[in-house]
């Protein structure tokens, strides 16, 4: 049985991508968006361009590029006249100079990527993207051995390893960086996330609280309040926070991850209409995390209303994939999951999600197992996308490798959560019927079943029974009616839409097999 | 109608007894920043040569601060070119080879204006500042470029030898003399002494925010004066280096490899908040400069001399090795010897 939840509450934890896709995201501006100018700039630009006039020699022109450039004033004619002369002249020109003289022609070209991620994730070999990170960590610990005190090359090392699921390695490089810079907004939020995934929120409390900026950083007070919640602590800010917005001097897209855990901290303490007044604040201007989040508080209550598409922000996936999945549209799902994935690849949430649905709705199995196994690249150790690609594994008839993985599973199934060790079993029961071992494969779902109507897992409770349903039927079995008769009477009050989903095609295959017999 | 300075009519004249003023000219190597004075070409009587002179222009002076009271211009026209010229003879009485010093100065009195002083410097001639001579392609005239480098990196040693930070240091203020055979820092005008107080010593940044390190332009303010004078001429002399090879100086190729929202003209927060992004951008900048110089030799020993010369935290400027020692961090010695030893490689075509 594939499942989808890996959290049970989404919390406003920063999302952690490359420097460059951080400031593309607008993420690290500074709060105040207005232009500065050096004093005098326009006399200082109009000596060297007398000096270029009097003498419009190589050099000369370079100089005054460089002044152009440093003092953001374009507009001269002069301006346009010296980057023809270095155009002119380029056998004696520097690729520099003629690489500032384009960028200064076309203003705002944005700065050419020195080191970047494969921009393809599921389309290159599982073996090239992994050799392409390690080509990547080779060249950040280069950079590292001759500018060792650059924070931000650490805090790229530390997502490089964090991507290869190597946690200690990515660890140690980012508290290198929290030790060249602790003030930093991109490193304390990096590391925020970094610490969070490694179940480490206490850790990641300490760097954030240690922050000089952080009251004044809404960005930081954000993280404070998610990571405050996910340790069961009362948020310490909260007065600052709400000081910050009512200043009116931050940008509402400053505001929007601030806003966004506000509005989440109210709803989780029952109080929807504070919340919906900080929600509304975060989506004046809102950004993927925060787009992403109210899109799960209107899953789980659907008085909170939104249509993300009517949003234009960078990386919506998660968001445009949680929408879909509310509204069955599987293939749509699967696609916003691989990008999503793409985008934040240490994250297990779009691997469950996309082999959840690839499996369960599209039958798309070898897209569920390729999933997983770069799911499982960065989160070697996650159970949950264990048992996804062991179910996509027995489902393509893949059942050594099936086999395989649930025997390395099991000496650690003692000590996982309950939920967990209800998903095994049904796991374990689909790999028994899998191998023609029905009734032990019954017994198996049919105690994940019980286990999970004892403890109230609603969710699961209907999982176990729909994919024994499914088995059954498949198996073409003696039990089909009285495992119907039970899916029927469990699953039909189910809130949840994949459970109806999944109860369609199980009700369907049901009615095939009636009259087929 | 009198003018209001006699500074443009100079031409004619004869100063200080051996100096005949041949023309006025626009301007003159090492003459930038001509806001402030007029330029002549003068010769001396007894032998011939030929040399410039600067003579103080109050008129720009006018232009310059409009609205500003006269005689606050009048006196800091005066304290300037009082400095200059005390910076100036204290140069040439220690002798420093390496830094272009006056021949004479004094002052000219034209009766029939209404302000008839003239202060003027005469200075020797340069043939050009440097940046007439450059060119950026890939190992073009490395050996010449290392020489003149090493001569200004010897004229800066040797004004700080004398407590004066330059301040200014920038290309067209590396003057080229004999056949560019020899290169020389002019224009003291902006810079800082420690035994002649200087009219714009306020603890601000008197020299060029065009050439000026990334500090300086995010506004950060270095308590310590000694950092704040020479960690300021270490990152110039680096920034000169790179323009040397490249044609851009250090501080536009950070410009270049920042994130325009961290750049000094949208960064309204503390130098401090930035600080790690310059240092990324930093990285990349050095990179960029050193595979711009295809000789492996001089694209680490450039890049490494560059990379502490204009270390964008101003604290850690200067040589690794110097700042372990007692005494300035700042102190060039080291950059001199490697210079020397890479220019002449270079000249006998050994690198």
């Amino acid at each position: 049985m594939a499942i989808i939840k890996s959290i049970d509450k989404r919390r406003v934890i920063p999302n952690w991508r490359d420097f460059k896709s951080t400031i593309n995201n607008g993420e690290l501006q500074c709060q105040q968006n207005k232009l500065y100018k050096i004093p005098n700039s326009d006399k200082l630009l109009q000596e060297k361009i007398d000096d270029f006039i009097k003498t419009p020699a190589l050099g000369i022109a370079a100089d005054l590029l460089s002044t152009a450039y440093i003092l953001d004033i374009y507009e001269n004619l002069v301006i346009e006249k010296a980057i023809d002369l270095i155009q002119e002249n380029q056998n004696i020109s520097s690729t520099s100079l003629i690489d500032l003289s384009k960028k200064v022609h076309s203003k705002d070209e944005p700065i050419k990527d020195q080191i970047h991620e494969s921009d393809s994730l599921l389309t290159t070999s599982k073996h090239d993207y992994i050799e392409n990170i390690r080509k990547q960590i080779a060249l950040y610990k280069n950079r590292l051995r001759l500018l060792p005190i650059n924070p931000v090359g650490w805090v790229e090392l530390s997502r490089l390893y964090s991507l290869l699921g190597q946690p200690k390695q990515s660890e140690n490089a980012i508290k290198i960086a929290l030790a060249l810079d602790p003030n930093n907004r991109f490193i304390i939020r990096s590391a925020a996330r970094l610490l969070i995934h490694n179940d480490k929120a206490d850790e990641a409390y300490y760097y954030i609280r240690r922050a000089e900026i952080l009251k004044y950083d809404p960005w930081l007070l954000s993280t404070e309040i998610a990571t405050s919640c996910i340790l069961e602590r009362r948020p310490k800010f909260i007065k600052e926070s709400i000081g910050l917005i009512e200043s009116k001097n931050l940008s509402d897209f400053s505001l929007t991850e601030l806003t966004s855990a506000l509005g989440t901290l109210e709803f989780y303490d029952g109080s929807n209409k504070k919340a919906k007044a900080f929600f509304k604040k975060s989506m004046i201007s809102p950004n993927d995390n925060s787009l992403a989040q109210l899109e799960w508080i209107s899953n789980e209550d659907k008085s909170f209303q939104i249509n993300p598409n009517q949003y234009n922000i960078r990386n919506p996936q998660e968001a445009f994939a949680l929408n879909c999945f509310e509204n069955s549209k599987w293939k749509q799902v699967l696609q916003y999951s691989e990008s999503w994935l793409k985008d934040i690849p240490y994250s297990t949430r779009p691997v469950l999600l996309g082999s959840f649905v690839a499996e369960t709705f599209l039958n798309d199995y070898d897209k569920a197992i390729e999933l997983c196994k770069r799911g499982l690249i960065a989160n070697p150790n996650d159970v949950i996308t264990k048992n996804n690609l062991i179910c996509s594994y027995a489902q393509v008839g893949c059942l050594d490798e099936a086999i395989q993985l649930l025997e390395k599973l099991k000496p650690g199934i003692a000590l996982l959560p309950d939920e967990q060790k209800i998903v095994l079993q049904a796991t374990s029961g689909l790999v028994l019927f899998r191998m023609g071992e029905i009734e032990n494969g019954r017994e198996l779902y049919l105690t994940a079943y019980q286990n999970a109507k004892k403890a109230n897992y609603n969710y699961l409770k209907n999982m176990a029974i729909l994919h024994l349903a499914k088995e059954e039927i498949n198996a073409k079995t003696d039990n089909i009616e009285n495992i119907f008769n039970l899916v029927q009477k469990e699953t039909t009050e189910s809130p949840d839409n994949d459970v109806q989903e999944l109860f369609k095609i199980v009700e369907d295959s049901y009615k095939k097999n009636r009259k087929s017999d | 109608m009198e003018r209001l300075n006699a500074a443009h009519s100079l031409s004619g004249l004869v100063l200080n007894e051996k100096w005949k003023v041949l023309k006025e000219i626009e301007s003159y190597p090492g003459a930038t920043g001509g806001f402030f004075s007029v330029c002549y070409e003068v010769q001396n009587l007894e032998t011939g040569l030929i040399a410039f002179l600067k003579a103080l222009n109050f008129e720009a002076f006018f232009q310059m601060f409009p609205g500003k009271n006269i005689v606050e211009i009048l006196y800091e026209q005066t304290q300037a070119y009082k400095y200059e010229r005390d910076i100036l003879l204290l140069c040439k009485t220690k002798r420093l080879s390496k830094v272009a010093t006056i021949l004479d100065e004094g002052e000219a009195y034209l009766s029939s204006f209404t302000i008839p002083n003239v202060p003027f410097l005469i200075f020797e001639l340069a043939e050009m500042d440097v940046r007439n001579k450059l060119s950026f392609a890939k190992d073009l005239d490395n050996a010449w470029k290392l020489q003149s480098l090493h001569d200004i990196a010897a004229g800066l040693r040797q004004l700080h030898s004398v407590k004066i930070s330059h301040q200014d240091l920038k290309p067209s203020n590396v003057l080229l003399y004999h056949d560019s055979t020899i290169s020389k820092i002019g224009d003291l005008g902006r810079s800082l002494c420690e035994s002649i107080h200087a009219p714009h010593d306020n603890g601000s940044f008197p020299g060029d925010f065009r050439y000026a390190p990334p500090e300086l332009l995010y506004r950060y303010y270095i308590e310590d004066a000694n950092i704040r004078k020479y960690a300021t001429d270490c990152y110039l002399f680096g920034s000169l280096i790179v323009f040397y090879f490249i044609g851009l100086n250090m501080t536009s190729l950070l410009a270049k490899n920042i994130n325009k929202d961290f750049k000094w003209t949208k960064w309204h927060g503390a130098y401090k908040e930035v600080q790690s992004y310059v240092l990324e951008a930093f990285e990349l900048a050095i990179n960029e400069f050193k595979s711009q110089i295809e000789n492996e030799t001089l694209q680490e020993e450039l890049g490494r001399m560059v990379e502490y010369l204009c270390f964008p935290i101003p604290e850690k400027r200067g040589h690794p090795r110097t700042i372990l020692l007692r005494g300035s961090s700042f102190n060039l010695e080291r950059f001199i010897t490697r210079l020397d030893y890479l220019s002449k490689k270079a000249k006998y075509k050994l690198i």
